[in-house]
């Protein structure tokens, strides 16, 4: 006796891509979460694969001949209780290797937390030392335009000195005309010795010239005395005065202290200028700076992913509601005959279920930009 | 006796390069490296003038030189400010608070000179400095 067989009509192409969707979502996880644990991809690959065979027996290929109806038999339902059984065993396995995955991305935040606290330590004490580097800086240069001032001040002070020993070499240039004037104070001396003399020999008559002559002999002795006292104080006030002369020329020459002096302040002031322009191709700040936002993406990417694992619960609300219906499937298909439609209408309830349990594609920045950067983005029900 | 100038600066280097500039130049100096300290060596010495760093621990600059302007025992005390900070708004904050000048760091040690023996009418020992032109509010 032929068993008795009922219809069941189900949508296939609807079906068909809830089922793909599952299984290539499961699939998508393993393949993403590969990066950081291989194991996961065999495991959640196969029961995207599981699904996708699941799904196919249940409604059918869209490429038979049935133009997308497929029949249920008690046999068929025998092996529809071994798929809601292995959906059991995937979903099990689903949550698992879910849950392992959070564990771990929760370790790499952790750790990631931990580093970005010590980027951030970093990003201050490189602060600090730009600062200290900037103070330095100027405190180089100001020590150089002191020391600038204090070898200017230098130089015109020695400048002063020599001219004021030049001066005093004029005066003692002045001895020799003294010496002059001495000279013409003693010769007037002897003539007025000799005029005295002839004025004796006159006698009465010279009695006059006498006295002219002893003044004159008086005054010569008198300007004798004032040259020798001038020449004693140009002496006392000149004496060394060309020694000295020589020694601040030679102190004086320029190729000496104070060039010696300029050009470590300009070897100061070269320094200080490569210093600068270290610092500025170093871009300390702007490294670290850019090391900080990179890890912030980071950070933001694992929270990102973990909200996204999360999605795990969907899914698996999902599978649930997905089995629960093929249990009430498989006993509408039992009453398909005193129950004409009630298949379709449950269908049609079950399509508006599974909806309601699918979250709105999330397309935040941290999304955005994993899949413009990293790879291709997981859309989990999208 | 010596023209006494008092250094309100909390930096070791810059308040011992100030020292090194005016008593180069003759001048007495006093130090303070803050602006609470500063403002009480400027109430018992009554030094001739003030130079003031603006950024400082505690007590600012721009602080101090206000409570100095509105005590009746400092405020004819001309206060040069000296600070790292040298945008025009900077400049212009200082300035409103009474100062007569101020001289963004690094400063030349001439203008420096310039500006106390100007401002304490004395004069300097040595050479006579180079024309200054500090930002002053005359």
């Amino acid at each position: 006796m032929p068993s008795p067989r009922t219809t069941v009509s189900i949508p296939a192409l609807p079906a068909l891509a809830l089922t793909l969707v599952l299984a290539l979502a499961s699939s998508g996880v393993g393949w993403w979460w590969s990066e950081a644990s291989w194991w996961v991809l065999p495991c959640a690959t196969a029961s995207g694969a599981l699904l996708t065979w699941a799904g196919l027996r249940l409604w059918g290929h869209p490429s038979d001949n049935t133009g997308g109806r497929t029949d249920a038999s008690p046999r068929a339902t025998a092996h529809l209780n071994d798929l809601q059984r292995q959906l059991m065993d995937a979903l099990r396995g689903s949550e698992d290797s879910a849950l392992q995955v959070i564990d771990r991305i929760n370790t790499i935040h952790r750790e990631s937390t931990e580093q970005l606290a010590r980027i951030r330590r970093t990003d201050h004490n490189g602060q600090q030392l730009t600062r200290i580097m900037n103070e330095k800086a100027m405190v180089d240069s100001q020590l150089g335009s002191i020391l600038q001032m204090f070898v200017e001040t230098q130089e015109k002070e020695i400048e002063a000195n020599i001219e004021r020993l030049r001066r005093l070499q004029e005066v003692k240039d002045l001895g020799t005309l003294v010496e002059d004037i001495g000279q013409v104070a003693r010769q007037t001396n002897f003539l007025s010795i000799n005029a005295a003399i002839e004025a004796a020999r006159a006698g009465e008559q010279g009695r006059s010239f006498a006295v002219l002559a002893a003044e004159i002999r008086q005054l010569a002795n008198q300007v004798g005395r004032v040259a020798d006292d001038i020449a004693q104080r140009i002496h006392k006030a000149t004496d060394g005065i060309d020694e000295e002369l020589a020694r601040v020329n030679a102190v004086s020459d320029r190729s000496t202290s104070s060039s010696n002096m300029r050009q470590v302040i300009a070897d100061i002031s070269a320094m200080q200028d490569r210093f600068t322009q270290s610092m500025d191709q170093l871009r300390l700040q702007e490294v670290i700076a850019e090391v900080l936002s990179g890890h912030e993406q980071i950070e933001m990417h694992i929270a990102d992913t973990l909200s996204q694992v999360g999605s795990q619960d969907i899914l698996r609300q999902q599978i649930e509601c997905v089995q629960e219906a093929l249990q009430q499937v498989q006993a509408l298909d039992g009453r398909a005959e005193q129950e004409p439609g009630a298949l379709q209408h449950y269908m049609q309830a079950q399509r508006d279920r599974f909806a309601a349990l699918t979250p709105p594609v999330q397309r935040g920045p941290a999304s955005s930009a994993m899949a413009a950067t990293d790879g291709p983005a997981i859309e989990l029900f999208g | 006796m010596r023209t006494t100038i008092l250094s309100i600066e909390d930096q070791p280097d810059i308040r011992r390069l100030i020292r090194m500039t005016l008593e180069f130049k003759g001048y007495a100096v006093i130090e303070a490296d803050d602006g609470e300290s500063g403002v009480r060596m400027a109430r018992e010495r009554k030094p001739d003038l003030i130079l003031m760093d603006v950024m400082m621990p505690g007590m600012d600059g721009i602080t101090a030189s206000r409570v100095l302007a509105e005590d009746a025992s400092t405020a004819h005390i001309p206060i040069v400010m000296l600070s790292a900070l040298g945008r025009a708004s900077d400049i212009d904050a200082g300035l409103e608070t009474g100062v007569r000048a101020y001289l963004v760091k690094p400063f030349s040690p001439w203008e420096l000179i310039s500006l106390v023996s100007q401002l304490t009418q004395s004069q300097p020992q040595g050479s006579t400095p180079s024309p200054a032109t500090p930002h002053t509010t005359e």
